[in-house]
């Protein structure tokens, strides 16, 4: 293990869905040099077939603490190609008549954008933003046949050795999140690096300190007065998505509120029923997740009958220290 | 980070994409290699951490600067620029504004937009130097020009056309986005007594319902007072979408023991975190906002001692002819704008305080106790008050009479009505579609009545519509100039006419049906709109003048109207250059006969006054401006220096302009833009601007350029003071001091007895649209929604690659799910959207989220991306509610960006098939 570990929180009942992470991520690090078609940091409708494709099914992981072998690279239609537009030669030569991607676009990061399932006006959906979870236990580290992906050992951050990666795409397979890629230019793979250099001056990464949902809460994992400590181990409202992949994932979810806002009857009239079905939620986060709504539930009811809840201030995150800091 | 270097590599990643599939089938070799490896476990340590400098080396810059992304926007969020070799690399919140006592500070602002600025800002659609067009207008071909070539040309027209034609007959829209940007196309239309169209008008951006309750109508509180609140309704307004950076005092405010109401025809982005969803059938709120009306009278859910003093709801009407007790119905000299209330203690009618024509400028009513309640008889006339004829017009909208048209279950409005009634501190969001409708009108005037029935505006809580802006007196002496005036319009009047609105609307709409529905056809709101110019109520300048010049500053010329390629054909007719600025090829620049290239938000010198927050947010120039691109401001300097330079050479002087007792002196145009020099560079224009607006001062131009944003000062509130550690909430003045409104009555105002308001039936707040639902022809199956979209702020940044890669990467519309399957469509489909009206094509996306009628896109989308250059505000046609077309009556008269027709277009219906 590494001597500290840098941990996040996402509060999905303040993800707006905005991207604003991804593209501070994107402008800061992929958008260049064979890296244009990643997201390290991506935000997906749930449910949906997320980013890139089909992810939840891509096997890789762990099995009773066995490293699986069976993980899929995702084909690069799973991703979507970063598609480029005749801008100068229809509005500045006059020589096509529509400006169109240079391929036709069949997937891309937010291709199922809002759509989730249901029937209007019972349907349901949320925003699932997702990085590298930096786990404790990492299957892309595990499948490295050259040891070439490492645990900083003073932040825990997860990263691939640019010169010693021989693109061999083990990594790529063992990922169960899909979360590291292969860059076809440079030969390697690569993935988000916690924003290190950031880091490393004090600075939180960007998709954390650029969120304007103010959804992020970013720390070290030991560090008691802070955020991360209190709303994963105190209030255990935070929960990793699919803990049974085994890694032992750095970034925990407070997981979507379920029963509001109300569905309808046929007539119209306010049902009784959760709009989103708890088993979906679990799904995602396992069997604690209803034991994280009642919490969060029962502390939004204190202040709505005005008595204080430390748990609500914390989600508030009043100022930036509040939310995240090391 | 050059993005056009990306070709090789993204080609070279296409080819080898398959390759890399099949190579990973025979992975034997490799776990021979595995055997050689060092013995480390790299869980816990590694010993060859030196690469690590490749992505050290990646976050470097040599310089920041600031700037903001708040084109189209108004939300105004203070941006880090960094910059390395000369070029602007990335846009960061600056992520430092002070906290208010016990509320969340605004940290960070901004959204994905602005955080991909300087991205975009490289894509080719952005300007570099001035165009002219060389072959038929719209056919996209340029040749690049000087400067002074294109200042010259644009001058002598100028001069042609004031000489020739007469003045009047130059039209100059601007955006109001960037504050000397802005204000020199003002300042630039004054002098030369240049028509000033009101772009909210055009946009549909305006409330004229609400204008009629209160003044201004378009105010709010700074955002972070969601967070004060216990009970939010999001009504048509969706701003997990369309107000990002604010979003997240919505939640917190949650977490803070608030509930949030989405009401909304679909359940959209902002439904998902509410604690009730109100699923009304669009076009028909003000059903719904009757029934709650209704049911807070019925349930006395009203706080009386508020509405006698803060409202018109006292007031004495007559019962022979529905007209307000007034002064002069007792004396000959008597005014119209003196009103009576009914004195229980008395048992007589006495004059209101504060009114217009009221000599105390007060709402106090000293002694006096103003029955809410009664009939009576006064000097022999019969009288009610306007409570009273409220009550008997809302009886019948009780929540079961008005399901059938709003579709809202019983049950629901009672939840909602259950918790306004217990709510301390309520605020609506009132968005932007609502008044879009013809149901619009009347349903502002019920949601500020269930705002005030309660007592919570002014007090706890308030109606926010859009933002109103900061006074800044130096920004108004910058654009003033006296004697010249410039010539107001309403742009929806000036579309109906030049671009023959009339005739669409007239074509499209069945008057059988809309004389059923609303009591007026489209022939009658032309004799309408006609007789309210003949009036003065409405000016009249679309109908004596055409837009010979038309220098369009900064808007996407037709995108942000209607029925686009009619209103292009017929307008282009009457204009004959047409000028375009701005700093990228939007759609409406292809039509241009000449296009200039203003500044990139990073290159500009200006700041962004919107009161969604205290701040003032500054461009602080990051980088000059590249290319051949100038500031707005010096576009406009250099233009009327090339005036008065070509007016000095021809002989031209003054030009009279009699219609508006004024003149143009072109050949002291220069002297006069500048004020004789002193204004002439961006820094001395805003020096200008913000020394001599109180609410900012001498020190508040060099705090903005040091830190991105500088906080205003209390004057900086139009309808109260901007607290020190409080957010700012407006109309509050009038609760605590007793200051009367801007309205006629001097009240909070429900009751106009305009013989127009009582010729349709409208005296009071009640639904207007008989029956609910659409205009529309109902041979079109599907009602037509075009609402904002999070992936740009209008057409602002909708080209921007990242975002068209976060979407379908063309233009789409979106069904449910029934819908594609009875039309036999489905998801990713290319569809053809029609009604008579016209045509567009976009791919259909499957929405559960909607209704099964209907057919929604986002707008904003530029016409250069749809196939046969067709665009979804082909369809619209539009109508004009006679009710915004009033004047000569107290407050509500003719006033831009406040009380004018406001573009009516979400009538529309349309069909849709696989194309």
């Amino acid at each position: 293990m590494s001597k500290r570990q840098l941990a996040y929180v996402f509060d999905l009942n303040k993800c707006i869905g905005c991207h604003t992470c991804t593209m501070a991520c994107k402008t800061l690090w992929t958008d260049r040099g064979g890296r244009e078609y990643m997201y390290w940091n991506n935000v997906e409708t749930h449910p949906g077939r997320g980013y890139p494709m089909n992810w939840q099914q891509k096997g890789g992981g762990f099995k009773n603490g066995v490293l699986q072998t069976d993980g899929k690279i995702p084909p690069m239609e799973a991703y979507g190609a970063a598609w480029k537009y005749n801008f100068a030669e229809t509005l500045l030569e006059g020589k096509s008549d529509r400006v169109v991607p240079h391929e036709k676009p069949t997937y891309g990061p937010n291709w199922d954008e809002d759509e989730g399932a249901g029937e209007f006006p019972n349907s349901r959906y949320f925003y699932l933003p997702r990085i590298c979870n930096h786990c404790s236990n990492p299957a892309c580290l595990a499948a490295c046949p050259n040891k070439a992906i490492y645990k900083r050992e003073e932040d825990g951050l997860v990263v691939i050795d640019q010169e010693r990666c021989r693109g061999y795409r083990y990594c790529v397979k063992a990922c169960p999140y899909g979360k590291v890629y292969f860059n076809l230019q440079t030969q390697k793979s690569e993935k988000c690096i916690g924003c290190y250099p950031r880091v490393e001056k004090g600075e939180a990464p960007a998709c954390v300190k650029q969120c304007t949902g103010r959804i992020r809460f970013w720390g070290y994992r030991d560090d008691k007065n802070g955020p991360i400590h209190k709303l994963v181990d105190q209030w255990k409202i935070a929960l990793p998505l699919h803990a049974e992949y085994g890694t032992q994932p750095n970034v925990f979810y407070v997981p979507p509120m379920n029963v509001t806002p109300p569905p309808f009857e046929e007539d119209g009239r306010l049902s009784s029923a959760p709009r989103i079905p708890i088993a979906d939620i679990e799904a995602l986060f396992g069997p604690r997740t209803k034991e994280a709504l009642d919490t969060l539930g029962r502390e939004m009811q204190k202040r709505r009958e005005a008595k204080p809840s430390e748990l609500t201030d914390i989600l508030i995150g009043f100022t930036n220290k509040d939310r995240y800091g090391i | 980070m050059n993005i056009s270097d990306d070709d090789n590599g993204r080609r070279r990643f296409l080819q080898a994409s398959g390759a890399v599939l099949a190579s990973m089938a025979t992975p034997g070799s490799v776990w021979a290699f595995a055997k050689i490896q060092p013995n480390y476990d790299p869980l816990k340590e590694y010993p060859y951490r030196s690469w690590e400098d490749l992505y050290r080396k990646e976050w470097a810059w040599d310089s920041v600067g600031f700037t903001t992304h708040a084109i189209g926007c108004v939300a105004g969020c203070a941006w880090k620029v960094y910059v390395k070799n000369g070029m602007p690399m990335r846009d960061e919140q600056v992520n430092e504004y002070p906290q208010l006592p016990g509320i969340p500070d605004m940290n960070p602002r901004g959204c994905q937009k602005g955080a991909v600025y300087c991205s975009w800002s490289k894509q080719p659609d952005h300007l570099k130097w001035p165009l002219k067009r060389v072959g038929e207008r719209g056919s996209r071909k340029w040749r690049r020009i000087s400067w002074n070539e294109a200042l010259t040309e644009i001058a002598d027209k100028i001069i042609d056309t004031t000489v020739k034609r007469g003045p009047g007959n130059i039209c100059i829209p601007k955006r109001p986005f960037a504050v000397i940007s802005s204000t020199a196309y003002t300042r630039l239309a004054n002098l030369l007594g240049g028509i000033k169209p009101d772009v909210s008008s055009m946009t549909g951006d305006l409330y004229p319902g609400i204008h009629t309750v209160r003044v201004p109508a378009r105010t709010l509180s700074t955002f972070d007072d969601w967070f004060t609140s216990d009970l939010i309704l999001m009504w048509h307004k969706n701003p997990i979408v369309t107000r990002m950076p604010d979003a997240h005092f919505l939640m917190e405010a949650r977490y803070n023991g608030a509930r949030l109401v989405n009401i909304s025809c679909d359940y959209n982005p902002s439904s998902i975190h509410a604690d009730l969803f109100v699923p009304v059938k669009m076009g028909t709120d003000s059903y719904l906002a009757a029934a709650i009306v209704n049911q807070l009278i019925a349930g006395k859910h009203y706080k009386a001692d508020y509405l006698k003093e803060q409202t018109d709801l006292p007031f004495l009407v007559r019962a022979d002819n529905g007209k307000f007790l007034r002064e002069k119905d007792f004396k000959a000299d008597g005014s119209d704008e003196v009103f009576y209330v009914w004195d229980s203690k008395s048992g007589k009618a006495v004059p209101a305080p504060g009114s217009m024509g009221s000599k105390d400028k007060t709402l106090k009513f000293g002694t006096v106790d103003p029955a809410l309640e009664g009939a009576f008889e006064a000097d022999g006339v019969k009288v009610t008050t306007v409570f009273e004829r409220l009550k008997a017009a809302i009886a019948p909208f009780t929540p079961e009479a008005t399901q059938a048209e709003s579709g809202v279950h019983p049950s629901v409005v009672r939840q909602l009505v259950e918790w306004i009634a217990k709510s301390k501190a309520m605020r609506i969001l009132d968005g932007y579609n609502n008044q879009k409708h013809m149901d619009g009108f009347q349903c502002g005037r019920l949601k500020m009545l269930i705002l005030t029935l309660i007592g919570h505006h002014g007090t706890t809580g308030s109606l926010d519509t859009t933002y109103e802006g900061w006074i800044l007196e130096g920004n108004s002496e910058l654009g003033a100039f006296k004697g010249k005036p410039g010539r107001s319009v309403s742009m929806v009047l000036a579309q109906w006419v030049w671009g023959e609105q009339y005739r669409r609307a007239k074509a499209y709409y069945d008057d059988v049906q809309l004389k059923a529905m609303v009591g007026f056809g489209v022939d009658d709101m032309e004799a309408l709109r006609k007789e309210s110019e003949a009036k003065g109520w409405m000016p009249k300048w679309q109908s004596i003048k055409d837009p010979v010049v038309y220098i369009n500053a900064g808007i996407n010329l037709f995108a942000t109207s209607n029925g686009y390629s009619h209103l292009r054909e017929n307008f282009l007719k009457r204009c004959e250059l047409l000028v375009n600025v701005d700093f990228r090829m939007n759609s409406g620049c292809m039509y241009s006969d000449i296009v200039l290239p203003c500044a990139e938000n990073i290159e500009k010198l200006d700041i962004r006054e919107t009161s969604v927050t205290r701040f003032i947010h500054t461009f602080g120039q990051a980088v000059k401006p590249m290319y051949e691109r100038k500031t707005d401001w010096e576009i406009n300097v250099e233009l009327a220096r090339k005036i008065q330079e070509r007016a000095i050479a021809r002989s031209v002087t003054r030009v009279d302009d009699p219609e508006i007792k004024s003149a143009i002196d072109f050949n002291t145009f220069y002297d006069d833009f500048t004020m004789n020099g002193k204004i002439v560079s961006d820094e001395q224009a805003l020096r200008f601007v913000m020394e001599r607006s109180k609410a900012l001062g001498p020190g508040s131009y060099e705090e903005a350029m040091k830190k991105g944003f500088v906080g205003v000062g209390p004057s900086a509130g139009k309808t109260a003071p901007v607290p020190k550690d409080k957010p700012y909430r407006p109309f509050t003045i009038n609760v605590t001091d007793k200051i009367p409104y801007k309205t006629l009555t001097g009240r909070l105002q429900f009751y106009v007895d305009h013989d127009w308001f009582q010729r349709f039936d409208a005296t009071v707040p009640k639904p207007q649209v008989k029956g609910g639902g659409m205009l529309g022809p109902k041979q079109y199956p599907f009602k037509y929604s075009s609402p904002h979209t999070r992936w740009g702020v209008h057409s602002f940044a909708r080209t921007s690659e990242w975002m068209l890669r976060h979407q379908r990467g063309e233009p789409d519309i979106r069904l449910s799910p029934k819908a594609m399957a009875k039309k036999g469509i489905k998801d990713g489909d290319m569809v053809r959207i029609f009604n008579s009206s016209g045509e567009f094509f976009a791919t259909a996306k499957s929405w559960p989220s909607l209704p099964d009628d209907v057919l929604f896109t986002e707008h904003g989308w530029e016409q250069y991306l749809y196939k046969n250059m067709t665009h979804y505000n082909n369809v619209n046609s539009e109508l004009i509610n006679p009710l915004e077309l009033v004047g000569g009556y107290g407050h509500i008269k003719f006033a831009a960006a406040a009380f004018n027709p406001n573009r009516i277009f979400y009538e529309t219906t349309v069909d849709v098939e696989k194309a």
